[in-house]
């Protein structure tokens, strides 16, 4: 395999998920077709039970565990959504699941994960010591340990978005992405161009975690800071796997301000009446920027996660 | 037929498999933490227009004869209804006139003129006996249809009902909001009869109180309206409705616009999802009925999502 998945593993998890969700939605909205141009749809990757798309990898990642690895239990190094997709599944598999945040977590967070019956461990400053301590338990216990965005089975199941978009609209012609890590984009890309190679993906980032950028940019990876509000797109370094893949699918690439992204925010409040993070209504943000391009074509923008909070929502509708 | 069978609805339901994939149904233990129940969200905001009435419009076009379709329907519609049996209008190719007050929601006006079906502005709406439309049907040969009384209405509203109980089969409580009455007697009916010990609770506001108080005195009684909450404001109740819930419905619940507006918040905070005021509504209640709802496992039917930013910036700052 040259990447970190392909189509055919994609599909596989496909078939798998439609066992424990049911597609999102991808419905089209008049009211962003006036304001853009394009014909335009919104897959709702909102919509799930954890309200991200991540969902998809954590489910994927459990259902293929073995039987005898299922009743070991897992364990994973990570907060918001990867923490709390692996611990959904688990949940619903009935798989023992230790999630590793650094000391005094975001209580939120915390929460979340527990909610999903998780175990919650907490050890360190930061992540990297989370983590380096988390492997020493797995090893001792037989956990099977998640690293995140660059697992085989998390970032096949990650895939099975663009198929679902593909199933409801064969004759979509651009969809644009938000990327961080950009695992997702690395396998809606790998899915994407395999069953429609005429198809344009577009990724999205802000201007204010140029990480992922860079490095598609320049073709080696590139650090830099970020101080995003958009956690699913904030990255302080980008994966290598993903980037190898985007760097030879990804058709093109845009970055938003921060603002843009909050007037996203709030135009898809008003338009489709969703919350979205600020990744999941970057794709918005980027349409607008390339209206042009997308004028009288079916776009797809990939609404990946709602998880915003009030906090958040507030200043965006400060503008 | 002036109340639809648990036949009727299973037929509706494998109608609407052909257009509309199930809403899901999520738990959110974030509820469950403000409230003492097992929380579960039915989400009608998820539907391809934002709320439960796709259900009950798509059900009334299945059912008329080519000829009823080309002489058309008439209605009257706060917006939901209207959008919903204009989409329906267009899927099917029927004529449809929505009549709206005098002062409508514009996005919903918007919406309602892009699905291709006629406006007609007049307050007369509110009343029981409307002559704008009383002139359309005597003038024109239009069929009127009641989102509160037609029995091909309720048919598609109990489908909601039947993707509830395939779910979650051992539901304890199911809480709506009541407007017309129309979506109360159809999750009456179905619940009750698959699984009579579900108890019922609707709610209304308790600025648009005439089926409360209705239900409570045992008769028919008119009351002004003044909620925001426009998907439940109603002045007069129907003698349908009032039949089926006085017979079926366990318990009736009135809150005040400003628990609504709290509500909204709490859902958009706990749940990231926007509710309209008639399906935040469930949720007021049901923090009301804390004591009664603790440990049970409880349905809250959110029946629509189409709020304008100017109501959820009110609801945010009434905060």
């Amino acid at each position: 395999m040259k990447y970190s998945t392909d189509i055919q593993a994609i599909t596989k998890a496909h078939g798998l998920l439609k066992r424990y969700m049911s597609p999102t939605p991808l419905h089209h909205y008049p009211g962003l077709d006036a304001l853009l141009g394009s014909e335009t749809y919104v897959k709702h990757e909102n919509h799930t039970a954890i309200g991200s798309f991540k969902i998809r990898g954590g489910l994927n990642a459990i259902a293929n565990l073995s039987p005898g690895q299922l009743k070991k239990g897992v364990a994973v190094a990570s907060t918001g959504n990867f923490g709390q997709s692996v611990a959904y599944a688990s949940q619903l598999f009935g798989c023992h699941a230790t999630i590793a945040l650094p000391s005094n977590p975001n209580p939120g967070k915390a929460e979340a994960i527990r909610n999903f019956g998780a175990e919650l461990m907490t050890y360190g400053a930061d992540y990297d010591e989370a983590r380096d301590h988390l492997q020493t338990i797995a090893e001792e216990k037989g956990y099977r340990l998640f690293n995140d965005a660059e697992d085989h089975d998390f970032v096949s199941g990650l895939g099975t978005c663009m198929v679902e978009i593909l199933v409801d609209l064969p004759d979509a012609e651009v969809v644009i992405v938000p990327i961080g890590g950009a695992g997702f984009a690395s396998s809606l890309c790998i899915a994407g161009k395999a069953i429609r190679p005429d198809l344009e993906i577009i990724g999205v980032s802000s201007e204010a975690s140029l990480s992922p950028y860079l490095s598609w940019k320049e073709g080696s990876l590139i650090e830099s800071p970020t101080t995003t509000f958009a956690e699913g797109i904030s990255v302080r370094v980008s994966f290598e796997g993903s980037q190898a893949v985007i760097r030879d699918l990804l058709d093109d690439y845009v970055l938003v301000s921060e603002d843009d992204i909050r007037r996203a925010v709030v135009q898809m409040l008003e338009k489709t009446h969703n919350l979205a993070e600020g990744a999941g209504a970057a794709p918005l943000a980027a349409a607008q920027a390339l209206r042009d391009r997308i004028k009288g074509r079916k776009t797809v923008l990939i609404l990946s996660g709602g998880n915003l909070s009030l906090t958040h929502l507030r200043e965006c509708l400060a503008l | 037929m002036t109340r639809p069978t648990l036949q009727d609805i299973y037929r509706a339901r494998d109608l609407l498999s052909k257009y509309m994939s199930p809403t899901p149904l999520h738990h959110y233990p974030g509820l469950d933490a403000l409230i003492g129940s097992e929380t579960y969200v039915k989400h009608e905001n998820h539907t391809r227009l934002g709320a439960f009435k796709i259900r009950g419009s798509l059900n009334i076009m299945s059912l008329l004869s080519p000829e009823q379709k080309e002489r058309g329907v008439v209605l009257a519609s706060s917006g939901n209804f209207g959008q919903g049996m204009a989409y329906a209008g267009q899927i099917f190719g029927a004529r449809v006139i929505v009549v709206l007050p005098e002062n409508p929601n514009p996005s919903k006006m918007e919406a309602i003129k892009a699905f291709g079906a006629e406006v007609v502005l007049s307050d007369t709406v509110y009343d029981s006996d409307p002559a704008a439309i009383r002139e359309i049907v005597e003038g024109r040969g239009c069929q009127y249809v009641s989102d509160s009384t037609d029995a091909r209405f309720m048919a598609g509203s109990g489908t909601i009902m039947l993707e509830i109980l395939d779910q979650l089969p051992d539901l304890d409580v199911v809480i709506f909001p009541v407007g017309g009455g129309g979506l109360a007697s159809a999750v009456s009916i179905a619940v009750k009869g698959l699984k009579p010990d579900t108890e019922v609770i609707g709610v209304c506001s308790a600025q648009a109180a005439s089926p409360y108080l209705s239900w409570k005195k045992g008769e028919l009684v008119d009351s002004t309206m003044t909620t925001f909450a426009e998907g439940i404001g109603v002045k007069v109740t129907e003698e349908i409705p009032f039949r089926i819930m006085s017979e079926l419905m366990d318990d009736f619940v009135a809150v005040e616009d400003d628990e609504i507006r709290k509500a909204i918040v709490l859902m958009l905070e706990k749940t990231h999802n926007l509710a309209e005021g008639a399906g935040a509504v469930p949720l007021a209640a049901a923090l009301k009925l804390r004591d009664r709802l603790k440990g049970k496992k409880v349905v809250l039917i959110q029946s629509g999502g189409n709020a304008s930013l100017e109501e959820l910036k009110t609801s945010l700052g009434a905060t």
